[in-house]
């Protein structure tokens, strides 16, 4: 599958990305809903997931999750797409979306794994499509944000906070 | 993947040091960690065994601030160097940007360093990246040392795509960050 | 946003009705409620959902089609399968048969309410 190099995402697909994982959260009563890029970068988070840690966070869901399906391969599965980790108090269901990203959905005792599954998999379906428009966008959106005055500006910048 | 995010109006580069074990791939970060503005860098976090060795990865996040409207962050991650993390390697080098191929210049690595560019080129053709574009930079570590073998011939035998490179020895610090200013402007040129 | 455990509440409500799980076909629970908390929901939706994994096997083999509904009767008690569609199974414990028919009636009347909470078209 064509991997594009970058991805660009617009005011607009951010705002319907929050909605969903809003109701995601709402209506599974999880404490925190993340969408992360399989990278490790946190695309958005809703809930209480707006913690200090959260680039952490996303480094390393994106890391076992990663991990996980290498270990598919050497299995000889065809891949695991979700991973369930069962904590004392919380939860965390990761699963892909479109080989892209990872939905990441935190919940506690009050909310049951099974309803966790079903629910996501239509938020699952949905950010899809989402990310299907991103990528048909991106294209298009590139050379306005990235032009040759920001080009410059950035390598200054990085002159900077980069000396010896 | 590079993340450009226009309603945060953020970039996100992802950045991997790439090499066998103990060649300092781990000890660049550890330097930029200590070295660098505090308001620049974020929590490192490692994933290592009890020696400290690297098991699965390094982590450490820049953020360049704001540019032109846009904040630009830089996430540095490491790869476990032994033998036997192989698969670990090509799970942290998913979605990367940009890579830094630190070299352990002793003349007993030297088979190794052959033996890891080719599992490096391997694997960036595995996940799809185009290798001739693909934003690549040499650092021949160790310079200090009495059996590092000489630059040109590094150069030859491990730089056939004369990418740039840097002498460095990364627990003093030298050559740390014109490595990661060299590494940073390719990712962005290539954006 | 319809509340499941809203929903369950009022099979616990019929009197005789000791449990109520709703669990999906994976045989992971979705929700649950049981009048003492004692019992383990949990298990009783994994192992009904193999029930009826074995009860449909039976009717393939005698060609009479899926399951519309299961009872086993026990020596101290009830219990009463009623399959909701192709995902998931609402599972109730009885005391005795008395209540069996206020069970089925509840299901058909929840059936919406619960289609709809798990946004299922």
């Amino acid at each position: 599958m064509e991997q594009l190099t970058n991805l660009i995402i617009s005011d607009r697909e951010l705002a319907i990305i929050m909605t969903a994982l809003n109701k995601l959260m709402h209506d599974t009563s999880a404490t925190s809903v993340m969408l992360i890029d399989k990278s490790g970068q946190v695309i958005a988070t809703q809930g209480s997931g707006a913690r200090r840690n959260v680039t952490s966070l996303g480094a390393l869901l994106a890391g076992a999750f990663s991990s996980s399906r290498h270990i598919a391969e050497l299995l000889g599965e065809k891949d695991f797409r979700t991973i369930f980790q069962q904590g004392v108090n919380e939860n965390i269901y990761t699963t892909l979306v479109e080989e892209q990203w990872l939905l990441v959905i935190v919940f506690d005792k009050l909310t049951h794994i099974g309803l966790v599954k079903i629910l996501s998999k239509k938020s699952s379906d949905e950010l899809g499509r989402i990310l299907e428009r991103v990528r048909a966008d991106t294209t298009r959106r590139k050379s306005s944000v990235l032009n040759v005055e920001f080009r410059s500006s950035v390598e200054d910048t990085i002159d900077l906070l980069f000396r010896d | 993947m590079a993340l450009i995010n226009i309603a945060t109006h953020e970039i996100h580069c992802k950045i991997v040091y790439y090499g066998i074990g103990y060649c300092g791939k781990t000890t660049n970060l550890q330097y930029v960690f200590r070295s660098i503005n505090p308001n620049v860098r974020g929590e490192m976090l490692s994933i290592a065994t009890e020696t400290e060795r690297t098991l699965f990865f390094d982590f450490l996040p820049l953020d360049l601030g704001s540019v032109h409207g846009f904040r630009t962050r830089f996430h540095l991650y490491t790869v476990p160097g032994q033998i036997l993390y192989e698969r670990t390697r090509l799970a942290v080098l998913n979605g990367a940007d940009g890579i830094v191929f630190v070299v352990d210049s002793q003349s007993e690595k030297f088979e190794e360093n052959i033996q890891s560019i080719t599992e490096l080129e391997l694997n960036l053709h595995r996940i799809g990246k185009d290798l001739a574009n693909f934003p690549l930079v040499m650092q021949w570590n160790k310079r200090d040392m009495p059996s590092a073998l000489p630059v040109h011939v590094l150069e030859r035998y491990l730089n056939r795509r004369r990418v740039p490179s840097f002498e460095a020895v990364a627990s003093s610090g030298k050559g740390v960050f014109a490595t990661l200013r060299a590494i940073s402007k390719c990712v962005m040129a290539q954006l | 946003m319809v509340d499941l455990k809203q929903t369950l509440s009022r099979f616990l409500a019929i009197p005789g009705v000791r449990l109520a799980v709703l669990v999906g076909r994976d045989g992971l629970m979705i929700e649950g409620l049981a009048r003492d908390g004692k019992e383990n929901l949990e298990a009783v939706g994994a192992i009904m959902t193999t029930g009826i994994s074995t009860a449909e096997a039976l009717g393939q083999e005698i060609a009479r089609g899926s399951v519309v509904g299961a009872l086993m009767e026990y020596e101290r008690g009830l219990v009463s399968v009623d399959p909701l569609g192709d995902f998931a199974l609402m599972v109730t414990l009885s005391d005795n048969a008395s209540s069996i028919s206020r069970v089925r009636h509840m299901v058909k009347a929840s059936r919406n309410d619960i289609l709809e909470a798990l946004d299922i078209a």
